[in-house]
Parts: structure tokens; C-alpha cells; sequence
């Protein structure tokens, strides 16, 4: 019988600065904290249970790479050890191309990092600017020569689009200067500047929130979704494969981790705020500020801040909502196998609205979005949305 | 048992603010009607609304006791009025219940509208009026200046004006002396038939109505049979009484008192403003004069914010009704605002305090439709007139002869530096100027007349901003007259949205058209299609924008396996939408609504 795949999520919470438009878990000005963090991440470790086989390490941020090769050795190894069953496909590290805080490439590597996520964002200095990302172009340019130099052959970088004072053309521009580079896969974001306590997974400063008040008015959503048109465009003319809604990669080049989220298989997260999901009804969470992480961890017992059960409904709503991430959209029989109804009858309206408008497409088995539902998968998956359990809505 | 010559029933009357709350309360302390140590300011107003807003909105009527100068001890009946125009009617039928009345005037702000608009009911009345110039201890006082105004403009003699301040008592007990002296004492025939005045009531859910009366003639016994004689309801007394200022029961009252008579009756309708209390039997034959059913106004439409308040909204205002005559609701139902009401009131004071008083006394959270007032539409080919309360209603243009609206004669006193700019505004809103007064070299008394739906649509808060505060304000109703008035329609995706549905002057439709539909395209949300927003006269489109289509809303980033959060906000987003009205297969949030409908620039 072959195992049940598991995947592994590590948070690293410190930035040398905080961006004003950042929505992770961060904190700024605490990196030299990164020792007594290591520590703790072991011993939350030491405590989660390692079911299934292990087949993802994945190190995101805040900026990982600010640990060092030994650290991050650290956390891999003692991962290694505790999983009975290990068959990794891939540990990826997001790393920051700042030569103030350069990764320790090498080191990384020798700990057993596959694949590097870079934080390009731009390779426009005004954007840069812009967005204070306190990095120049030709700084990331370095960082992903040097990346490669090291020995890292699965390269991966982020760039970000729908900033304000960015035109099609400067996103053109900018979208081949970064193929010029040669990545093995792309993700663009739209710049999202959360205004709304609603839409923070943390309070910003009064000043970030300042900043993105004056920026909000200069995004142009006409110009975003030109620009993210382009990016299909220009990606698939250069080999790359447009698989999820921001995710573009090589042949074989596709994030396996993050994969793993839309297939709603099992991981484990530690560290500061990580999320983890058993693969079936728990998705629980650990306590997102620093201290308390670290003051729970280092008394041997997980840092959970809460845990929340799925019912039939909301996992049904999952899988949809996850699976239409992919561009390859969802198989209605896989649909039907695990919850026991075609998805056409069980949202018949939801799905008849959104086909309407022309943002779904049926096509035998499969259910995806058409390209302009891509724009509008929000708008998409709000009606597949269940209905809150009766009581929860009662009002006052 | 103090005889009927040493009784004095008297009011005070003033423009708000100008110290009649301050002055009652000093009145009580000095006759002792009130322990010194339990004085609270302004006794008198004892509704929440009333202290906050430093009006009084229903009348009292308070006995107190004053050994006067002569050696001889005076009964007293304060009758203390409702302070704003809009309650006029209630002023002058509390004014009928006097022999006398006290003139406040603020000693730094001089004459004022209300000032004028009371004196003028009083002396109509042929009340003996005591002129007191009031807050003479503030260092701005001008009392020189206050008496020239009043000797000018009202013809009140220097001499009988007494000056005051009622903050600190100066000139307070004078002000007691003088009622004794210069107020005669009613007319009291106790053997003619029952008489009696009802200048207020209120519901009690004990007693039933209680009527505050003022016997003309007769006397009242605690177990008398009683009669209202113009809606000819009747009850036993449950009991008869009087105020100082908490009620006192009694056995009788007699002509000249003043006092309150609970009814048991059920329905403040029974017992009316200017009704004539008298015996079941052998009453008296003749109404005493003035009696006016109470006339609302200004009319709006009145909503949960959330459907499911409906039963509450309706429960809250059965209630309300029960306590103000002046009040009327029915209900309507709106495509853009679910189920409410459509509610009069006798002005826009009256409104707001009636949507205030359902908010904070029943917890209720309301939207009301733009105010209007009640048109007269002539249908062709038809005798009969239309009365349109809701601008909804209006019949097209094709099939209108006439519409006629309600106009009001209005006062504006203000320094003479804002005549140009309020005569500007008065103009705009249609106000034809009739004449101009000195009050003095520095304030003037203007007087239009316009009509009261340009009136209700924040007159009062223009001509507060462009005369930084001073201009004051006060207008009576004069009658119906014929205008070029026509329906502005908005259509969003060719829906009207029937909220929002306006009666104009042609000659603003334009101008309120745009406004309208410039302001919902910036408020509606995009949607996943193009959505026209048209203002129309009838067919004829006057204005017309386009929303776009939406284009781009994705949750672009995966938070480290965050899913939860990412459902959380689908969910939020969800139910944004079901809270959102929904015109033809536009999703409009309530927010959109509201904010057009608070648009002050009088679109
Ligand atoms: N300095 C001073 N202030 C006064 C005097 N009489 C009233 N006030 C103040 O003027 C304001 C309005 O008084 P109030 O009695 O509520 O006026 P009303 O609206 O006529 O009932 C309040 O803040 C009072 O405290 C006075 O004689 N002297
Ligand atoms: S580097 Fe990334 S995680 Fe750090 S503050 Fe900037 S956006 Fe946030
Ligand atoms: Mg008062």
C-alpha cells in the first residue's frame, strides 16, 4: 500500500522591515531572535505528531532566508528524523533578494534546500520604490545569479503587478526582463492593499495603513486585469505552463508544496501562526505573535491557538474552491467520489449564475474557470459559498 | 384653600436657548416647590430627548405656591410650552390656558424668530405680557440694545421690562411679584356647565390618556362622567389632580384651575389638543374656540434597516402613537427598503425626534426616505384630487393636469451681513421675498413666503452655515398653490427605484438628477455587467451614467495553507451580498441608499 503523501510548512516571522503592504505573519527588527526560533520550531516539532510520508518541506515568511544553511539544516534534519517515512520531492526556501541580508546560499543548500522562491516583486526601480521594498533590481538580479551559482537548479520567483504608476508597458517590460533570468516558474500577484480589518491576517502600523489609503486610489482594476491577461500571454509565448491562478511553470516545474494545498492532502505547519489540516476534518492553527509562540513551544507543548472542524459542507466547498485554482480546473467524478453528488446538482445555481456570466466552463468531467472567470474567482466562488449554519446568523 | 382671585395662570415663552428651562427651575426653587438640595436643571423636561436636545417637546403644567409681597399666599399655574415651531398649534392652545405670559429674551442675543412668532400668539390671545430680559450676568449682555428692539419692534414700554438672570436668581422673585400684580386672576363662574380646556395629554399605561386641562367654566369632581366634545368620547375620571410637578391628587378642581384628569381611556386620539372637556350630562353646549385637528406636514418613509424588525418597528410606533396626536403611520413597502411605514409629522423637528425617540426608546435601527410634504394632483379627466404623500405614487406626466404643494409663510431674523446670501438662498428655493424690518440698525426681520417641500429639505441647516449661526428661523403654514412640479425617476439597469423618486420644480430637475445618479455610480458597486443609471421625467432621460463591468476580484495568495481565512472571507463577502437590495438583477448595498438619501445638497 503505498503511503499518504504529508507535507510540511515551516514560518519564519522575521523581516529585516516590514513591508507596508505585507499581510503575513512578520515581525520587523527581531532577526536576532532566529536562534532561540530554531530552537523552538524543534521543539514544536517534537511534539506534532509526523503521520503519512513526508514528501515537502517548505519554508515561507516572512523571510526565511534570514535563518542561516546551519538553521535551516537544523529544522530539515530533525524533520527527517521524525517522520518514520521520508520520500522528499522537494524543500523550498523563500528568500529575499537583498544584499543587506543575503542568503547564505551555499549553506542552504548543503542543509538540503531544492528550490528557491525569490522575491524579485519588480525589476522596475520606480516600483521598487513604490513599494519600499527596500531592494534595488539589479540587487535581485545578483541574488538569483548567485542562487543559481550555488547550485540551485529549481528557481522560482514572485513578481508583483497593478502597482500604482506601472503601465501595461512597464509590465511588459518587466515580465521579459525577468525571463531573461531564465526562472523554472513565475507567480504573479496582484498588489492587494487590504484596507479593511476584514482582510488583515494581522493589524498593519498607522503608517502602512496610511500608505496603502494614499495608494489604493492610484490601483486601476481595468489595467490590472490587462496586465494579468499579458502575463498569459507573454508566459505561455515563453514555455510556461499557466497551471494555477498565479502560478506559471516549466515542464515538471510546478510547486509541489503548494500543490499539496490544492489538493486538500494533509500538512503539518510550525512555527508562528502556521496553519496545519489533517487531510480530512481539522484545520488548527498555532499563535501568531512571537513571544507567545515561543514561550509555548519551549514548554514542550504546541503553540495552538485554535482549531476548527469541517463539516461536510464546508469541505464540499473546499474542494471546489481550492480545486478551481487550478487552471485545469475540478473532475466532477473525483467530486463525486468523495462527497456523493455531481457538483452541477449539488450548486446547480451557483454554477448556472456563473456560467451565465461566463466566468465557468463545463466540459465533460472537468469544471473550470474561463479566463475571465480567473479575474473574477472571488466573484466565482461566492456562490458556491454554503450557507452559515443556522444560529450563527441570528442577529445582535 | 387658596381663593379663586389669588390664582395666576401663566406661561413662558422664548425663542430656544434663550433661558426658559433655566427660568422655570429658578421659579420652583424660589416657592420652594422643590427641595433645593433635589434640583436638577431643567425639572421640567423630563423625557431623555427633551434634556439632550434642550427643547421641551411636551407641555407641563406646574402649581406652585408664592407668598407674595401683600402678605397673601398665590397659587401659581406654570404652563410651560413646547419650544419649536413646529408645535405652534400646541403653543397657542397652552397659551389659551394663561391669563399671562413671561417674555424671555436673551439679554446677548436680542429679538429672535420664535420670539417674535410667540409674542405674537400671546398678544392674540390678549395675554398680559411680562417682557424679562434674561442672562443679564454675562459680560456680553446687552440689555440697552434688547430694550430698544422690544420697544421698537413689539411696542413694549421700557418701564415694564424687568431684567434677569436666571442662572444665578437676580430678578427672579420681581418676576413673581409682577404675575401677582400685573396677571389678573381667571374668570371663575363655578356654577355655569363644565368648561375645560385640553391644552395636552399624554398616555399613562396605568391611567389610561391623562388630559392636562384649564377649567373655563364649572367645576370638576373626582367622580365625575366626562365628555370630549369633539371626538365625543367619555369615561369616568379615574383621577383628578394637579402638579408640583409631580401630580397631587384632589377632589375637585374649579374654574381658573389647572390640572390633569385621567381618563382610563385607551387612545390619545380620544383626547385631543383644543378639545373641550365637559360633563357627560348636561355639559356645556358650545366648543370653547380654537380647536384644530392636529395637521402633519412633512411626510417620510420609514424602515428597518434589517427586514427582520418589521413586527418591532410596528410595535414601537403603536406605542409611540399612543403619546402624539400630531403623529400619523401607515405602512408601505418599497422595492429598495423592504417593508415600512409612511409617517407624518407636524414638522421636520417633529421627525426627527420621532426617529429618534424609535432608535433610543425601542433600540431600532431605521432608515427614512427623503422628507416631502402632501401634493394635490389634479388627474385629467378626473373631479377628484389625488393626495400623494409618497413621490412614488405620482401618476405619470401624461395624465397630470395640476399638481399643487403646500406653502408656508416664513420669518428669518438675521444680522444684516447675511441678507445678501440667505435672500440668495431663499431664492433658489423658490421663497418669493414679501418684505424686509429693522429690528434694530443691525438685524432685520425677512419675510417670504415658499414652498414648504424646498423648505424641509435642509433649509434650516443652510441658513444656520451661511449665517454662521445667527439667522433664525420660523414658518406657518398658508395653503396649497399650483407649481410646475414634475416626478424625477431613477432607473438603475431601466429599473425605477422606487426610494428614490422625487417631486421637483422643473427648473431643478436637471440639476437633482444629476446629483442623483452622479452620487449612485459612485456608491453602487461594479458588477459583473454594465449597469446604466438614468434620472427620468416620465420617458424623457435627463441624465444617464454607465457603471462598468467588473473585471478583476481574486484572493491572489495562498497564506501559507491558510484556508480558513481565505473561506472567512468568502463567507463575509457572501453575506455582504445577501444584505445587499437587489433592483432587477443589480445588487445594491443599503449603504448606497442611505447615502443618497442623506445627500444635503437638497437634490
Ligand atoms: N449665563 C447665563 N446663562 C443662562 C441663563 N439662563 C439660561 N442660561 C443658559 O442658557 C442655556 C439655555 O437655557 P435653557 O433654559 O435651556 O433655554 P430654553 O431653550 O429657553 O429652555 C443653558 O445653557 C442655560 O444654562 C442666565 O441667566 N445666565
Ligand atoms: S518581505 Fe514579505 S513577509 Fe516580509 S514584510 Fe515584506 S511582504 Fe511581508
Ligand atoms: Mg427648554
Amino acid at each position: 500500500m503505498t503511503p499518504v503523501p504529508h507535507h510540511l510548512y515551516v514560518h519564519v516571522p522575521f523581516c529585516r522591515l516590514v513591508c507596508a503592504y505585507c499581510d503575513f505573519v512578520t515581525v520587523g527588527g527581531r532577526a536576532d531572535d532566529t536562534p532561540r526560533y530554531t530552537d523552538a520550531l524543534l521543539d514544536e516539532l517534537a511534539v506534532r505528531p509526523a503521520p503519512g510520508e513526508l514528501r515537502t518541506v517548505y519554508f515561507g515568511g516572512g523571510t526565511p532566508s534570514l535563518l542561516s544553511g546551519v538553521q535551516v539544516g537544523r529544522v530539515i534534519s530533525a524533520a527527517r528524523e521524525r517522520w518514520p517515512d521520508v520520500a522528499l520531492e522537494e524543500v523550498t526556501l523563500e528568500a529575499n533578494p537583498s544584499q543587506r541580508e543575503a542568503p547564505d546560499w551555499s549553506g542552504l543548500r548543503a542543509a538540503g534546500v531544492t528550490r528557491i522562491s525569490l522575491g524579485v516583486q519588480s525589476l522596475r526601480e520606480t516600483d521598487l520604490v513604490a513599494l519600499a521594498r527596500g531592494h534595488s533590481a539589479s540587487e535581485a538580479r545578483g541574488a538569483f545569479a548567485s542562487a543559481r551559482e550555488s547550485g540551485f537548479e529549481n528557481i522560482s520567483i514572485d513578481l508583483i503587478y497593478g502597482i500604482p504608476g506601472q503601465s501595461l508597458a512597464d509590465w511588459r517590460a518587466g515580465l521579459e526582463a525577468a525571463l531573461e533570468l531564465g526562472p523554472d516558474h513565475v507567480s504573479c500577484y496582484a498588489l492587494q492593499l487590504a484596507l479593511s480589518p476584514d482582510e488583515w491576517a494581522a493589524p498593519p502600523r498607522p503608517g502602512a495603513l496610511r500608505w496603502r489609503n494614499r495608494m489604493v486610489p492610484r490601483q486601476d482594476d481595468e489595467l490590472a486585469s490587462d496586465q494579468y491577461r499579458l502575463t498569459e500571454d507573454v508566459l505561455a509565448a515563453a514555455g510556461y505552463r499557466h497551471y494555477e491562478l498565479s502560478s506559471w511553470a516549466l515542464p515538471d516545474r510546478e510547486a509541489r508544496h503548494n500543490s499539496a494545498y490544492w489538493a486538500r492532502r494533509a500538512y503539518t505547519g510550525i512555527g508562528a501562526g502556521a496553519h496545519s489540516y489533517d487531510g480530512a476534518a481539522e484545520r488548527s492553527w498555532n499563535v501568531r505573535d512571537l513571544d507567545a509562540y515561543l514561550l509555548a513551544a519551549e514548554t514542550g507543548e504546541r503553540p495552538i491557538a485554535d482549531r476548527e472542524v469541517l463539516d461536510e459542507q464546508i469541505r464540499a466547498f473546499e474542494a471546489i474552491a481550492l480545486g478551481l485554482r487550478r487552471v485545469d480546473g475540478i473532475s466532477r467524478t473525483a467530486f463525486v467520489g468523495e462527497f456523493g453528488h455531481d457538483p452541477m446538482e449539488r450548486y446547480a445555481a451557483g454554477v448556472a449564475a456563473t456560467v451565465r456570466n461566463g466566468l465557468l466552463e463545463v466540459e465533460g468531467d472537468v469544471i473550470r474557470l474561463t479566463s475571465n472567470g480567473r479575474l473574477l474567482a472571488s466573484e466565482v466562488l461566492v456562490a458556491f459559498v454554503p450557507e452559515p449554519p443556522t444560529g450563527s446568523a441570528a442577529r445582535r | 384653600m387658596i381663593p379663586p382671585e389669588r390664582i395666576r395662570n401663566f406661561s413662558i415663552v422664548a425663542h430656544i436657548d434663550h433661558g426658559k428651562s433655566t427660568l422655570a427651575d429658578r421659579l420652583l426653587e424660589v416657592t420652594h416647590t422643590i427641595d433645593k438640595r433635589l434640583m436638577q436643571s431643567q425639572v421640567l423636561d423630563s423625557m431623555e430627548l427633551e434634556r439632550e436636545k434642550g427643547i421641551t417637546i411636551k407641555a407641563r403644567a406646574v402649581r406652585v405656591h408664592f407668598d407674595a409681597a401683600d402678605g397673601h399666599t398665590y397659587a401659581l399655574n406654570l404652563i410651560d410650552t413646547p419650544g419649536h415651531v413646529d408645535f405652534t398649534y400646541e403653543v397657542s392652545r397652552s397659551l389659551q390656558a394663561c391669563e399671562g405670559a413671561i417674555l424671555v429674551v436673551d439679554a446677548t442675543q436680542g429679538i429672535e424668530a420664535q420670539t417674535l412668532a410667540n409674542v405674537h400668539l400671546a398678544m392674540a390671545q390678549n395675554l398680559t405680557i411680562i417682557p424679562v430680559i434674561n442672562k443679564i450676568d454675562l459680560p456680553s449682555a446687552d440689555p440697552e440694545m434688547v430694550l430698544d428692539e422690544l420697544e421698537e419692534t413689539l411696542a413694549i414700554p421700557r418701564q415694564e421690562v424687568l431684567l434677569a438672570s436666571a442662572k444665578d436668581g437676580t430678578g427672579v422673585r420681581e418676576i413673581l411679584e409682577a404675575i401677582v400684580e400685573r396677571v389678573p386672576p381667571p374668570a371663575h363662574d363655578g356654577r355655569a356647565p363644565l368648561a375645560a380646556l385640553v391644552f395636552d395629554s399624554h398616555y399613562d399605561p396605568y391611567k389610561g390618556v391623562v388630559a392636562y386641562v384649564r377649567l373655563a367654566a364649572g367645576t370638576l369632581r373626582d367622580h365625575d362622567r366626562i365628555r370630549f366634545m369633539a371626538t365625543g368620547a367619555e369615561s369616568d375620571i379615574l383621577e383628578l389632580g394637579y402638579f408640583r410637578p409631580q401630580p397631587v391628587p384632589t377632589t375637585r378642581l374649579v374654574a381658573g384651575e389647572v390640572g390633569y384628569v385621567a381618563t382610563g381611556l385607551k387612545s390619545i386620539r380620544e383626547v385631543q389638543v383644543g378639545d373641550t372637556l365637559t360633563s357627560a350630562d348636561g355639559g356645556a353646549t358650545e366648543q370653547l374656540p380654537g380647536y384644530q385637528e392636529p395637521l402633519p406636514l412633512v411626510f417620510a418613509g420609514i424602515y428597518p434597516m434589517r427586514g427582520d424588525d418589521y413586527p418591532e418597528l410596528r410595535d414601537a410606533l403603536d406605542k409611540l402613537h399612543l403619546n402624539d396626536a400630531g403623529f400619523v403611520y401607515e405602512p408601505e413597502s418599497s422595492v429598495a427598503l423592504g417593508f415600512g411605514f409612511r409617517c407624518g409629522f407636524l414638522g421636520l423637528l417633529h421627525m426627527e425626534i420621532t426617529q429618534e425617540r424609535l432608535e433610543r426608546e425601542f433600540d431600532l435601527d431605521l432608515i427614512a426616505s427623503a422628507p416631502s410634504v402632501e401634493y394635490r394632483v389634479k388627474v385629467l379627466h378626473k373631479a377628484d384630487e389625488l393626495v400623494i404623500d409618497n413621490p412614488a405614487q405620482m401618476p405619470g406626466p401624461g395624465e397630470i393636469e395640476q399638481i399643487s404643494e403646500p406653502w408656508v409663510s416664513t420669518q428669518v431674523i438675521t444680522p444684516t451681513d447675511y441678507i445678501g446670501p440667505l435672500m440668495e438662498l431663499a431664492t433658489t428655493r423658490r421663497g418669493e421675498f414679501q418684505n424686509m424690518e429693522y429690528l434694530d440698525p443691525r438685524r432685520v426681520n425677512m419675510h417670504f413666503e415658499m414652498p414648504l417641500g424646498e423648505l424641509i429639505i435642509d433649509f434650516y441647516d443652510q441658513l444656520k452655515s451661511r449665517s454662521s449661526g445667527y439667522a433664525s428661523l420660523d414658518y406657518s403654514y398658508i395653503g396649497y398653490r399650483p407649481g410646475d412640479l414634475v416626478k424625477l425617476d431613477v432607473l438603475v439597469a431601466g429599473e425605477p427605484v422606487d426610494a428614490l423618486s422625487l417631486i421637483v420644480h422643473r427648473s431643478n430637475a436637471y440639476r437633482s438628477g444629476k446629483a442623483l445618479v452622479d452620487k449612485l455610480k459612485e456608491l453602487i458597486p461594479r458588477q459583473m455587467f454594465e449597469v446604466p443609471i438614468q434620472a427620468a421625467i416620465g420617458s424623457h432621460i435627463i441624465s444617464r451614467e454607465t457603471i462598468r463591468a467588473m473585471r478583476k476580484n481574486v484572493l491572489a495568495k495562498c497564506y501559507g495553507g491558510d484556508i480558513t481565512r481565505k473561506r472567512k472571507l468568502l463567507e463575509k463577502q457572501k453575506e455582504g451580498k445577501q444584505r445587499m437590495k437587489r433592483i432587477g438583477s443589480v445588487e445594491i448595498p443599503q449603504e448606497a441608499f442611505l447615502a443618497v438619501l442623506r445627500m444635503n445638497d437638497g437634490a
